[in-house]
């Protein structure tokens, strides 16, 4: 009996299901139990970030100097700091700033670093040689007085502060997906591709691109904990955000005179930090394994 | 597999017990800090040995507040010193942890305080602060005063007068390869100070002599130009001395390039220069030839600590002998008072002639609004900021609110001038006797009716309704700083005024164009550092103070445009009678007789509050345990002793 | 091949000098310079400080000259010029390199970096050895076992590693090794500077004299280990990732389908292509090893270059700053060469025309 002449139809034939793109996508990614849980660590920060203002117990700013430094409490669950306001409401509020900043700048200077270095290791030549130079050029400047010569020219808020930081990052950028890049370019499939009738542009966004995310994908991740680090280094300046509004960057920087007498102090942003950090890279990880081209079902 | 397998584990189990273990430590447990607050007194004594040298000043004042410490008993000249103890060999190397390394080691060009703490190992004195508010010489028989006649006034007190100042060397000091200090290294240090290739700052002082004499080898002759009414003729017209025999080869421009600006040898103090590492350390050996007795040491080394909680770790543990005051901060303390009371260390706490205090512009040349031009507005700010919370809070209740811009164990301090206790209901009431309301109801209020004029006559007006909001500048970076500028802006917003922090870098705020340096701020908040004598012409002069043949004297020091905004008069304040208070203060040549131009300035100063003066800060400097022979006073460098020093078993 | 690096070599220079004249540029522009508060730093009579006094010693810096004519005559000197322009330097491509305005005054700058260049060199370079020796293999280990048990808790490690303020971990490194293990009366380590200044006796090593190797090392040994952690973290991950990436490959699974051993799987055939991001960030850390690290040098007071930048930045020394900027504008440029040269060398297909 041929299957021409089955009652079933071709459809019921198909042993898998159909998915859409995104479908299939977080699927993979659900296997991950670890960058789940990430994802949902990097939710809820981002619904603390943005529901600051309701759940603070206390104004980040309201100070109670006599009762400074108190131990962790049923009023204050994570104590006071040098001028007596509550560490979980500037822990929160911090997380605006920290998040923002450090998601926005880390994200778009990683950007333009990766459209620098693949236009600049496809094409080559004198491309590359122009786009290298201008990436040696920025690398050589000097991060304190561009800073304070832009601080004079515009004012310091946080979107200038994140543009500073991300043309202070996307060198790196950069350098690393060229690099791939220029290994990629000389493989075989390139070639067929090429042979193929694709235009560069598809060339470059279809395989360039996706092939180099994994040092990307560190970068990024690696780069958002710096990035926070960098945004206190900043704000200890001037830049940025002033005192009293916290970000969990200047509070280790505040933390700095009184470390010795309470070192627990700067543990609270530094847990903050760091467990951002790990968030973003088994999210990251779980990502990478998720849209890889190459992974079997 | 992986052979070395198991080295992966073990490099990665080492790695990450390298990270954990700090984490176990014992965390410091804080300790409730008793403060107590005893009123301790402070004799300095002078013990005479030779000559019967009159003691010419003891003016004796015991201030009992609840937490002001020091008494201070004056006398004026320190002429020889005690017998010291032989010293036992228990460490022969001293080391003093400073935070900065000094620019160079020659006196005429350098900037730097820290050079100062150096300074007093490879060189003596003519003239320094002393632990007191005054002044002490080493190589001086003593510092000239009118009454004893060593300083003689020509003619009559005044424009027409002219001072002549003899000062007297010791016998028998020799610079440290031989050659005796005679009065012409004295003369030779003018002479090169004079020259305008010299490299030094500030020429304010040798602009003020008209000639300089040798009569002999340890006598020198100093002549004031016409009219210098200066009362610190003693102390500030003796130069510190440059080896003539050494230098005079070179010209003033090659000695900053020289040997001798990088060793300072030779010099006359206890220690002699042996090598500088640069970045690293200065150190120096025993001077064998030292005209005092001492030192007791046979090197000392001085260590740059730039962090300073590892000043403070270097000093605990024993690899820092003295921590000085440029490197530990006011947050040190309770960690200090826990190791002190562990026996590791010992600490010496003051409040020095350094003071913080708010400058409130009254009279802006900009566009911005004059919120501060009349003085109901600064008593304001002054009942209502909180500031024994700030020195209970910030500098943990080792100093007080100073209650002028004198600090209180001065001589020239006035207890019963105007004082401004925290009281917010009375700073809104002084708000709304000027008009000021809070009409919408948004906790900030609002001017009605303000209005008035300059001193120069334009008039001046803030629109009805416009709500009272200023910004408040200063440096960032200090926690001490961040943590006043907060207090200050609750409690503003307290009695209903709204104020921006707008913090800076020291460089922009400082910087010629910043803000401070051209008016252009509403409220800011720095430190002045004061000699142990209070002067303030450039401070508090608003008008041009003329003489009776209508000469001007010295003219108004409000920084302006056309004037190349010199003075410091940042405040913008203009008072006639209180600017001619000032000059007399500072031209009249005898201290009894300041006393009252100072008293009637502090009256009309803290009525009008021109400046909010916060708090002296506080310096604290840290000794090992077994080190003895140190006095710290307020004003004073804590090495200017130091051949007095040893360790004691 | 030669017409490359003929071209490399020019575009190499022209950005150098284009460099020097940004940095320049925003150093003048910056605000603040050395003479700053002059005017504030006290208000005693005897240390007034006039217009004309900040007139005198802007002439003597020679500030009062425009900025273009500053930057010709730091690069090419001015004993050339004539008339009241003439001076006596030689410009630093005539090696001249100037003297310090504030930081030390009038020593020359190349005397102030020669004597902290050894300690930086000694510094960065033990750590990044150290970094390379250790993050190298845990990466790839991490990569072939992937999610194990080992994985995760060299993941995290790295983590704490990066997320700890230098300051917070130097300070409790101290804490425990110097001052703790000195109480408990254990074998302690000095609490910092280069070399110590007069002897100390350590429990079970005896006497230690100031300057000898022993001494050195006691005090090299907390600041390696904080930068190392630092760096260590950072490569780590970078080297798991491209592993990761690298072993999937299909030669990788042809490789091992032919029966190769394991070990000449990874090393011979996957390393040399994943190590291409590695060799990436490695090259941009190399300028450091002359820049050094600001943050670990001032916690261990250690005297290095990084600690010297620091310095003449805040003061405005800007003939050390522009020094220093130069030196390492020269690195990154080189640098940027050497990682060009290593892809060459490790992907043999890369080519540049």
């Amino acid at each position: 009996m041929a299957v021409a002449e089955l009652e079933i139809g071709p459809e019921e034939l198909l042993t898998t299901e159909e998915m859409s793109q995104l479908a299939v996508v977080w699927q993979r990614f659900r296997k991950h139990k670890l960058a789940v849980v990430s994802l949902f660590l990097i939710v809820f920060l981002l619904a603390v970030a943005l529901l600051a203002p309701w759940i603070m117990p206390y104004p980040y700013q309201e100070i109670d100097v006599p009762n400074a430094f108190a131990t962790p409490s049923a009023e204050h669950w994570l104590g006071t700091d040098q001028l007596g306001r509550d560490i979980l409401s500037r822990l929160m509020w911090g997380t605006r700033i920290s998040l923002y900043v450090g998601i926005v700048a880390t994200l778009l200077g990683n950007s333009v670093g990766i459209f620098v270095g693949a236009i600049s290791g496809y094409y080559g030549r004198w491309v590359d040689m122009l786009l290298m130079r201008l990436t040696d050029f920025f690398l050589t400047l000097p991060s304190l007085p561009l800073l304070l010569v832009l601080s004079v020219i515009l004012n310091a808020s946080v979107d200038v502060v994140i543009i500073i930081l991300a043309s202070l990052g996307w060198m790196q950028a950069a350098r690393l997906v060229r690099g791939v890049v220029l290994s990629l370019r000389e493989q075989e499939f390139i070639e067929a591709s090429h042979a193929l009738g694709m235009s560069d542009w598809k060339i470059i966004t279809r395989h360039m691109i996706p092939n180099s995310m994994a040092p990307i994908i560190v970068n990024i991740t690696l780069g958002t904990g710096t990035t926070i680090i960098v945004e206190a280094a900043l704000s200890f300046l001037g830049f940025g955000v002033r005192p009293p509004i916290p970000s969990w960057g200047n509070m280790l920087n505040r933390v700095q005179d009184y470390v010795l007498m309470n070192p627990l102090l700067a543990v609270y942003p530094g847990l903050c930090i760091f467990l951002t950090v790990l968030a973003f890279n088994f999210m990251g990880d779980g990502l990478r394994d998720a849209l890889d081209p190459r992974l079997k079902m | 597999m992986f052979s070395n397998k198991k080295w992966m584990i073990l490099i990665a189990l080492v790695a990450i017990a390298a990270m954990v273990l700090p984490a176990c430590a014992p965390p410091a447990t804080p300790e409730v800090v008793v403060k107590e607050v005893p009123v301790e007194k402070k004799v300095i004594e002078t013990v005479i040995v030779e000559k019967e040298v009159p003691v010419e000043k003891e003016v004796v004042k015991e201030v009992e507040k609840e937490v002001i410490r020091t008494v201070v008993v004056e006398k004026e000249v320190r002429v020889e010193v005690t017998a010291v103890p032989p010293p036992k060999a228990v460490k022969d190397t001293l080391v003093i942890c400073m935070s900065q390394e000094p620019d160079t080691l020659y006196v005429v060009t350098s900037n730097m305080a820290v050079q100062r703490n150096v300074y007093n190992a490879y060189m003596d004195m003519g003239s320094a602060s002393d632990t007191g508010y005054w002044f002490y010489t080493e190589l001086l028989e003593k510092l000239p005063t009118l009454e004893d006649g060593d300083a003689v006034l020509i003619g009559e007190e005044g424009p027409e007068g002219q001072l002549v100042i003899t000062y007297k060397i010791k016998p028998g000091i020799y610079w440290h390869d031989g050659e005796p200090l005679t009065a012409e290294d004295f003369k030779y240090a003018y002479d090169v100070r004079m020259d305008p290739n010299s490299g030094i700052v500030s020429r304010a002082t040798i602009e003020k002599i008209e000639s300089m004499e040798v009569v002999d080898d340890l006598t020198l002759k100093v002549t004031l130009k016409k009219g210098i009414m200066d009362p610190m003729y003693g102390p500030y017209y003796i130069p510190e001395p440059l080896p003539k025999h050494a230098l005079d080869s070179m010209t003033p421009e090659e000695i900053i390039d020289s040997e001798y600006s990088r060793t300072g040898y030779p010099g006359v103090g206890p220690f002699v220069f042996e090598e500088w590492v640069a970045g690293d350390h200065i150190s120096f050996t025993k001077n064998e030839n030292y005209f005092q007795s001492g030192p007791n040491f046979e090197k000392v080394v001085f260590r740059f600590i730039p962090d300073t909680n590892a000043l403070m770790a270097a000093l605990i543990a024993g690899d820092c002998d003295v921590a000085t005051n440029d490197g530990l901060q006011v947050t040190n303390l309770p960690f200090l008072q826990q190791a002190k009371a562990k026996g590791l260390v010992d600490y010496h706490a003051q409040a020095g002639t350094v003071w913080e205090h708010v400058d409130i512009n009254q009279w802006p040349w900009d566009d911005r609004l004059p919120w501060f031009a009349k003085k109901e507005a600064r008593q304001a700010l002054g009942y209502g900021t909180n500031r024994l919370q700030m020195t209970e809070q910030i500098l943990y209740g080792e100093t007080a609110p100073m209650e002028s811009w004198i600090p209180s164990d001065s001589w020239a301090f006035n207890p019963d001038a105007k004082k401004y206790p925290y009281d917010p209901d009375k700073a809104k009431e002084l708000l709304a006797s000027v008009g000021f309301e809070d009409k919408d109801g948004d906790g900030v209020v609002e001017a009605y009716g303000y209005s008035g004029t300059y001193p120069d006559g334009t008039a001046w007006e803030i629109p009805d309704g416009t709500p009272f909001e200023v910004s408040f500048n200063t440096t960032t970076g200090n926690a001490m700083r961040e943590a006043l500028s907060q207090i200050l802006q609750a409690n503003m917003a307290d009695i209903g005024i709204k104020v921006n922090l707008d913090l800076m870098p020291s460089s922009v705020y400082f910087a010629d164009d910043g803000p401070l340096s051209q008016c252009r701020f509403d409220i800011c908040e720095y430190a002045w550092v004061s000699d142990p004598d209070p002067g303030g012409d450039t401070l508090w002069i608003g008008v041009d103070i003329l003489n009776e043949a209508g000469e001007v004297m010295i003219t108004e020091q409000i920084p302006r445009e056309e004037d190349d905004w010199n003075g410091q008069n940042y405040d913008g304040w203009v008072n006639e009678e209180a600017s001619k208070l000032s000059f007399d203060a500072t031209n009249t040549l005898r201290q009894s007789e300041r006393i009252p131009f100072y008293f009637a300035q502090q009256v009309i100063f803290m009525e009008e509050l021109p400046t909010l003066p916060l708090f002296q800060r506080v310096e604290v400097t840290g000794f090992a345990p077994d080190l003895k022979g140190w006095v710290k006073g307020p004003s004073n460098y804590v090495t200017w002793n130091i051949h007095e020093w040893y360790f004691e078993d | 091949m030669t017409n490359y690096l003929i071209r490399r070599s020019l575009s190499m220079l022209i950005v150098l000098l284009i460099s020097t004249m940004a940095i320049f540029a925003l150093l003048t522009a910056a605000p603040g310079g050395p003479l700053d508060g002059l005017r504030m730093r006290s208000s005693s009579a005897r240390d007034r400080v006039s217009t004309e006094d900040i007139k005198r010693l802007e002439k003597m810096l020679g500030l009062d000259k425009p900025a273009y004519l500053r930057y010709v005559v730091w690069l090419l000197g001015d004993d050339w010029l004539s008339g009241d322009l003439k001076g006596e330097r030689h410009g630093v491509l005539r090696g001249d390199w100037g003297e310090s305005w504030k930081v030390a005054q009038s020593q020359e700058v190349m005397m102030l970096i020669k004597s902290r260049l050894p300690n930086t060199l000694i510094l960065m370079g033990t750590s990044l050895l150290l970094s390379l020796a250790v993050a190298i293999p845990i990466g790839i280990f991490s990569a072939v076992k992937q999610y194990s048990k080992l994985d995760y808790v060299v993941t995290m490690g790295s983590f704490v590693g990066l997320s700890m303020p230098v300051f917070w971990f130097g300070i409790m490194l101290i804490l425990v090794f110097a001052l703790k293990f000195k109480e408990w009366g254990l074998p302690y380590l000095p609490t910092g500077g280069v070399a110590a200044v007069r002897t100390y006796v350590i429990p079970g090593l005896g006497t230690v004299q100031p300057g000898t190797l022993l001494d050195r090392v006691l005090h090299l040994l907390m600041p390696t280990v904080v930068l190392s952690l630092l760096y260590m973290a950072s490569w780590s991950r970078f080297t798991r990732a491209s592993m990761l990436e690298v072993l999937r490959q299909d030669y990788v699974r042809t490789a091992r389908a032919k029966g190769l051993i394991e070990r000449i799987v990874i090393t011979k055939h996957a390393l040399r292509n994943a190590l291409i991001p590695v060799i990436t960030i490695i090259a941009l850390q190399l300028p450091g090893l002359f820049t050094g690290a600001i943050m670990t040098e001032t916690v261990f007071a250690y005297t290095g270059m990084g600690r010297l930048y620091y310095d003449s930045m805040t003061q405005s020394d800007w003939p050390i700053v522009m020094v220093i900027l130069f030196i390492t504008a020269i690195l990154y440029v080189l640098s940027s060469l050497v990682a060009d040269v290593t892809y060459a060398v490790i992907d043999p297909r890369i080519q540049y025309s």
